[in-house]
């Protein structure tokens, strides 16, 4: 209960934040904190017994007919995300107090940023895929929000949407895959996890590529990747926080959770090496070269992305481990990187990196940060950052040369980039810059420097990690991982390996000059770029809906009339088909009455459309009514008679009242259409009839009038049964029959209203 | 006697949409009018018809017995004859207004 509880508290809070905004405006980012730090707080104090191998389980029936229940269920790769998620979550609050500073929309800021709280928490603890599924779909709205904070501007809103496009077109695919898995192995995940893998499923492929649409969409890999250095239109706080330590790893998450149910096959391995290996190189590579500050980190960001998406298609105790331990080191020294480029951006007013230089004075403690966080991403002793790359290092040593390669390649540019991005702008002689610089407020600061400090210190006493690495990455292969890692591992291939790539990445910084021109040379190459054909099929879609509208939807009354008339003769006409074509032979006895009475309304229905004038076509329509009220006297329908005989009276009079100031009629349509409009109301008129035969030769179910009649005397105490229909069996219709008419009315006095020629009458 | 209504059912629809295919405000009225009476007639010729025998439960009885009339489609005209009046009221004086504002109830015209 507890559990449920702190995870969903955020929704909660989120409900009074703008009291406690308006309350506390100074302390609010403290206040507000104390939701996610408790959680972390009540996952450390049960972390020994999760570590221990008993996980945490809560569980609610929501409909157990459909597999559907609210069911919690944190094990070690569970516990490693949600301490991530809550104690950054805590940080970012905490931070993006004095980082909006007056900013009008800080309590919708706050109240969206505790709702995507809580949809993380609730993702990585799900117990259930469909719970999951509901809680990754509201990340993706309040990430959607949360890119389009600044909304007044254009650039932010189409990034919101192309981000949340992307993702949902891809958790939409995931969707049918979980669906389809939960119809294969189960949707509790403790059952799935428990049972055989589907890997030999039959539909074991759809439900993989299923699975990775959503993942990938989710984790920014290529080709979905350009969703997420756009998403760096939200606040700083927001790209630090969702595009960079928890959110985008969402992906990642998911493919470790079902790691067991999937994982280790060759399909498994080719896909998710080749595509986290083209991520991490493209976004490695591209990285140090932006100018954009917050563009340099969004890069990085999609490269380590790739290389844990590469990590899970190694597999393997040493793969795994990498994964878990790179998760971890990332979000360390992403996220105070991150807010260190808040810090530059909000004090210095620019985010270029070609303006921001030797700041190491101005904002010395902003510096600190930027330096702990970015020695931790080049990988150097004794950091988390350094440690991790070892473990990966040794699992590509252990799978292939190329996986060595590619990750010797990618990590160059990582280190060019961590020295873009955390130690050039401090560096050199101070330039001018838009507002005079001076050191951030505290929150700003010593969040991103506890984060960063904690990076370094986890990384120098790594074995207090032990029991969570391990237990995270026995989570995710659902068997004992009892990979050690430690700072000194001898003379082995992934130290030398680990010493070239920093030497080539320092060469790299010093040549930077150099390559850049080369760098965005090569720009030039791509034509085929996915966002530009993302931008293609965006345009394309919408011209496709415009001609799709100007095709059907025309402004005149008359064509529009017209398009639906002939796909009611279409479709009726197939139905008519489907029955079984025309109706059958016909009999009746002709009696003289109903003759009379029939051709006497024809007639006068056709006179009133010959008729030259208005009051003439009044007149013989008021005949129609009069001949319809005989017919329902005829055939006993008495209240009918009555009713048509009061609504005729009164029509006609209205009709002469209102309307006999109307001119004449004008022949207004040409000939062609009336020749048209004649063969479509004939084709009308006699598919009507056509049909009215058929009903009557083709069997329906029972007329509830039965019910009707044998209830009206004993139950209504009424003894005209449409009476008693009309006030008491279905009296709420004859409610909203009253509430049209009075509307109706209030529409004509309104409408009569106002003009000087004031007749009236017609409300009756 | 239901194949001769079905007949004139559709005599009355025919008209009513020729009607609602002009481009005179007043003869959309009078389309509506006719449409609205066809359906009516439409209803009531559905389920059979039966000649006058109105759905009174006597005096002493419980329940009616067979032969009547449906009541259900009765229920169902009444409602659509009042609700058509409505509709029909306020098209007139929807069409009263156009004209005094801008003399012309040529539906093309109107519509710029």
């Amino acid at each position: 209960m507890m559990l449920l509880l702190l995870i969903i508290g955020g929704l909660f809070t989120a409900l009074i934040t703008p009291v406690i905004c308006s309350r506390f405006p100074k302390k609010c980012g403290y206040l507000l904190s104390l939701q996610p730090f408790a959680v972390a707080l009540y996952l450390l104090r049960h972390a020994p017994s999760i570590t221990g191998g008993e996980p945490l389980r809560y569980k609610v029936e929501w409909l157990p007919s459909l597999g559907l229940s609210l069911s919690f269920y944190i094990d070690g790769l569970a516990l490693l995300f949600a301490l991530m998620v809550s104690i950054i979550g805590g940080v970012i609050l905490i931070y993006a107090r004095p980082y909006l500073g007056k900013h009008p929309d800080l309590t919708k800021f706050y109240v969206v940023l505790q709702i995507f709280i809580s949809a993380m928490l609730g993702v990585v603890c799900s117990g259930n895929l469909l719970g999951l599924f509901v809680f990754w779909e509201l990340t993706g709205i309040t990430s959607f929000l949360l890119i389009g904070f600044d909304h007044e501007k254009k650039s932010s809103r189409t990034a919101a949407l192309q981000a949340l496009l992307i993702t949902t077109a891809g958790s939409l695919a995931m969707f049918a895959g979980l669906l389809i898995m939960g119809q294969a192995g189960g949707f509790e995940l403790e059952t799935l996890l428990a049972g055989d893998g589907l890997q030999r499923h039959s539909l074991y492929l759809p439900i993989l590529l299923l699975v990775l649409a959503g993942a990938f969409t989710k984790s920014a890999q290529f080709p979905f990747h350009f969703w997420l250095p756009r998403a760096m239109a939200a606040p700083t706080p927001i790209s630090a926080y969702l595009h960079s330590a928890t959110m985008v790893k969402l992906g990642v998450f998911l493919l470790a959770r079902l790691y067991p149910v999937l994982g280790e096959t060759a399909y498994w391995e080719l896909l998710l090496m080749g595509f986290g290996g083209a991520t991490m190189i493209m976004g490695g590579w591209r990285s140090p070269f932006q100018d954009d500050l917050k563009a340099v980190l969004a890069y990085s960001t999609l490269s380590v992305l790739g290389m844990l998406v590469f990590a899970l298609g190694m597999g393997g105790p040493y793969g795994l481990t990498a994964m878990v331990l790179l998760t971890l080191a990332h979000s360390l020294y992403k996220a105070p990187l991150f807010l260190v480029a808040g810090n530059l951006d909000h004090e210095t007013g620019t985010r270029s990196i070609a303006a921001l230089s030797g700041l190491r004075d101005k904002l010395p403690l902003t510096f600190a940060v930027g330096l702990t966080a970015s020695v931790s991403m080049i990988g150097l002793p004794p950091t988390l950052g350094f440690v991790s790359k070892e473990v990966l290092l040794e699992a590509a040593w252990k799978h292939s040369p190329l996986a060595v390669t590619a990750i010797t390649v990618t990590a160059i540019g990582l280190v060019a980039a961590a020295w873009t991005a955390g130690l050039k702008p401090f560096r050199g002689p101070p330039k001018p810059t838009p507002r005079s610089p001076h050191e951030a407020p505290a929150p700003m600061w010593s969040g991103p420097l506890v984060l960063a400090l904690g990076g370094l210190l986890l990384g120098a006493a790594v074995g207090l990690l032990k029991p969570l690495y391990q237990a995270a990455a026995s989570a995710v292969s659902q068997d004992t991982v009892a990979v050690s890692v430690s700072l000194w591992h001898g003379f082995t291939p992934p130290l030398f390996t680990s010493m070239s790539i920093l030497l080539m990445g320092a060469v790299v910084i010093a040549s930077f000059d150099k390559l850049s021109p080369l760098m965005k040379l090569s720009l030039h190459f791509d034509r085929i770029r996915p966002s530009r054909i993302y931008l293609k099929c965006f345009d394309a879609l919408f011209a496709f809906a415009a001609r799709i509208t100007r095709m059907v939807q025309s402004d005149s009354l008359g064509v529009n009339l017209s398009i639906i008339l002939w796909t009611f003769l279409l479709l009726g006409g197939g139905v008519l088909w489907r029955l079984g074509g025309l109706p059958g032979q016909v009999t009746w006895e002709p009696k003289w009455l109903e003759i009379v009475l029939g051709s006497l309304m024809a007639a006068a229905a056709l006179g009133a459309v010959f008729a030259k004038a208005f009051m003439g076509s009044a007149i013989l329509l008021g005949m129609v009514g009069f001949s319809m009220s005989a017919v329902f006297m005829l055939y006993g329908a008495v209240d009918l008679a009555i009713t048509q005989i009061v609504v005729d009276t009164l029509t006609v009079l209205m009709l002469v009242l209102v309307v006999h100031k109307l001119p004449h009629f004008k022949n207004l349509s040409r000939a062609r259409n009336k020749l048209h409009d004649a063969i479509l109301s004939i084709s009308c008129g006699l598919f009507v009839t056509l049909l009215i035969l058929k009903a009557e030769q083709v069997d329906f179910q029972q007329s509830i009038s039965v019910f009707y009649n044998d209830h009206s005397v004993p139950d209504a105490y009424g003894r005209n049964i449409v009476n008693v229909i009309l006030v008491d069996f279905r009296a709420l219709d004859t409610l909203g029959e009253i509430t049209v008419l009075a509307t109706a009315a209030m529409g004509v006095i309104l409408l009569l209203r106002g003009n000087n020629d004031k007749r009236g009458g017609e409300t009756s | 006697m239901e194949p001769f209504w079905a007949v004139i059912v559709g005599v009355l629809f025919a008209a009513a949409v020729y009607m609602l295919l002009r481009r005179h405000l007043a003869k959309l009225a009078i389309g509506l009018i006719l449409l609205s009476n066809a359906a009516n007639l439409l209803i009531l010729s559905a389920p059979g018809l039966v000649r006058g025998r109105p759905d009174f439960v006597p005096e002493g009885a419980q329940v009616l017995g067979p032969g009547h009339a449906d009541p259900l489609p009765q229920a169902l005209i009444l409602t659509a004859i009042v609700i058509g009046f409505g509709v029909l009221a306020f098209f007139l004086a929807l069409m009263r207004r156009v004209f005094l504002e801008v003399s012309d109830l040529d539906v093309e015209m109107l519509k710029e």
